[in-house]
């Protein structure tokens, strides 16, 4: 306990190191006060609720179906919310409410077609994942070149970005937020034990199909809000849970909240190189994330056989 | 103790288990079977994770009816093969065993860690110990539940002849503490079976074919003699490893 103690430290002194490098650093130098209240500082208060939840999902998804392959982009859980977003702007409503239900929609799908009798396994629910993943962003694609004069601002968010300024917006996605954090470190003890399959859970006591539904619905929303807030940034749900564990043991209890300084700081960091390497160019931030992402997820899926 | 009333299952629209009627009593029971004959069905239909037809009563309790917390009191269970994926230290895992009764906040019970010989591990990642020494540690979780219906699924799995004998001398000792305990187990290995249960429990072509003591189907001379055999097997072995060239008797 006294090295995780130690490791919570570090995590802590690297999210503030990279928030002043996120304030002080960036195509504008020496900014003034005024570029920092309204461009900067929102972007951290960004990072850290979308790599919050996007890592805290990961990390309840790889345990509750002890795969350690699965996060809110590989689920499809992202593009389900990315077609929430579209629909809703294209009957003119707010974005988050569909983007939650479509996000819900798609992870409940991909559950269910990775089922065969009851039961899925960590290849079938990686696979039907990716499937319906890239189903729905190819649906995406003939959506934009058929409709790109009205969306294409929308194309672009939809690649990842940082650049979200409404504070109203932010401060309730903050709200709801931090009430799935809440509620899914409640469940820690429960995920620990699921990850030892559902028949262990089943007989001590914890329903495994209570628990995935509740994990569902918390990921779901988690998801919405970070694909409405920022667009589709996959990977920091799959490596986050994984770096940690390979420092701090698995205990959900420990991980989930480590998991939340994890990905802001991975968010962070990722933001920074956006926007700093090709300057003033900003590439757009899940391409960063999946340019960091994949050589590691190629790497565990190696390991995996 | 535990009574199953015309239990059926049938799983893909073929029949598994058929009119399974079984009065089992406390002490060590053995499923024996062919493989595929249903013993693992019929051990999870008695963990109550499988929809079967029929009634299966501990004290005239229907188990069907309890929900998963109350059955968590009563019952435990050893999926055969068992792993986890992540990787929990081994005190971690054997606290969740606790999760029933003490939340898993609670200490860990002392005399299971003894029983086990698992105090040395305590702070190992589980992952890093030999497959028979994770056994050992996910049999300690399932005996930490402390409750009076044990299920394991084949349990002997991975382990070796002591591996094997201890086991079967921990569930002695809690049986002896706690004459009331009903420990089932599977097994495809008659030596086991004979050698280590009260009762057993033959399955063979969806059915009971057998159920009784040992004694009713061996001569007790023969299954003395039988028993006999297998510990001078044992006491040879160890014979071999402390380098004694003495023939194995």
């Amino acid at each position: 306990m006294k090295k995780n103690s130690r490791i919570f430290f570090v995590l802590i002194i690297l999210l503030l190191f990279f928030s002043f490098l996120e304030i002080y650093t960036g195509p504008i130098k020496n900014p003034e006060w005024n570029i920092i209240l309204t461009l900067r500082l929102p972007r951290i208060v960004l990072a850290l609720i979308i790599g919050t939840n996007l890592a805290i999902s990961g990390t309840a998804l790889q345990s509750v179906f002890a795969n350690p392959l699965i996060d809110p982009y590989i689920s499809s859980a992202s593009a389900g919310a990315a077609w929430g977003i579209i629909l809703s702007r294209w009957f003119g409503f707010t974005d988050l409410p569909g983007a939650v239900v479509f996000s819900l929609l798609s992870l409940f799908f991909s559950y269910q077609i990775s089922r065969k009798n009851f039961r899925t396994t960590p290849t079938r629910l990686v696979l039907a994942g990716v499937t319906l993943n890239t189903f729905l962003n190819a649906l995406i694609v003939i959506f934009f070149l058929t409709y790109h004069r009205d969306f294409y601002q929308l194309l672009f968010f939809l690649f990842g970005n940082l650049n979200e300024t409404d504070w109203q917006l932010i401060g309730l996605s903050f709200l709801l937020s931090i009430g799935g954090f809440f509620w899914l470190y409640r469940l820690s003890k429960h995920l620990d034990i699921i990850s030892l399959g559902e028949d262990k859970s089943a007989t001590l006591g914890i329903s495994p199909e209570n628990l995935k539904l509740q994990i569902f619905v918390v990921v779901g929303l988690l998801t919405a809000i970070s694909v409405s807030l920022s667009g589709i940034i996959g990977f920091v749900g799959l490596i986050t849970p994984h770096l940690l564990r390979m420092q701090m043991g698995s205990t959900n209890r420990q991980i989930i909240p480590a998991a939340a300084l994890g990905g802001s700081i991975l968010l962070l960091v990722s933001d920074w190189l956006a926007r700093n390497v090709a300057a003033p160019q900003e590439l757009p931030l899940g391409v960063v994330t999946a340019l960091l992402g994949v050589p590691y997820f190629l790497y565990l899926l190696r390991k995996q056989q | 103790m535990i009574k199953i009333k015309d239990l059926y299952f049938s799983y893909d629209g073929k029949d598994i288990l058929q009119k399974i009627n079984l009065d089992i009593s406390s002490g060590i029971t053995a499923i024996l079977g062919k493989n595929g004959a249903g013993k693992t069905t019929l051990l999870k239909c008695l963990a109550q994770l499988l929809r079967y037809s029929g009634e299966i009563l501990y004290r005239e309790l229907n188990l069907k009816k309890l929900s998963l917390k109350k059955l968590a009191k009563i019952l435990s269970y050893l999926p055969a093969d068992i792993a986890s994926i992540y990787d929990f230290s081994v005190k971690e895992i054997i606290a969740m065993g606790m999760y029933p009764t003490a939340r898993y906040s609670g200490k860990l019970r002392q005399d299971i860690l003894l029983m086990f010989d698992l105090k040395k591990f305590l702070d190992r990642p589980i992952n890093t110990l030999s497959s028979g020494e994770r056994q050992m540690v996910f049999l300690a979780q399932t005996f930490v539940q402390d409750t009076p219906i044990i299920l394991l699924d084949e349990p002997t799995n991975h382990l070796d002849i002591w591996g094997r004998n201890k086991l079967f001398s921990i569930v002695n000792q809690l049986k002896k503490e706690k004459p009331d305990i009903s420990v089932i187990f599977t097994t495809h290995n008659i030596e086991e079976a004979l050698n280590h249960s009260d009762n057993f429990v033959f399955l063979h072509e969806q059915s009971v074919r057998f159920q009784g003591k040992p004694e009713n189907v061996f001569s007790s001379a023969w299954l003395n003699d039988f028993r006999q055999h297998n510990q001078e097997i044992q006491a040879g072995l160890e014979n071999l490893l402390k380098g004694g060239q003495d023939n194995v008797s």
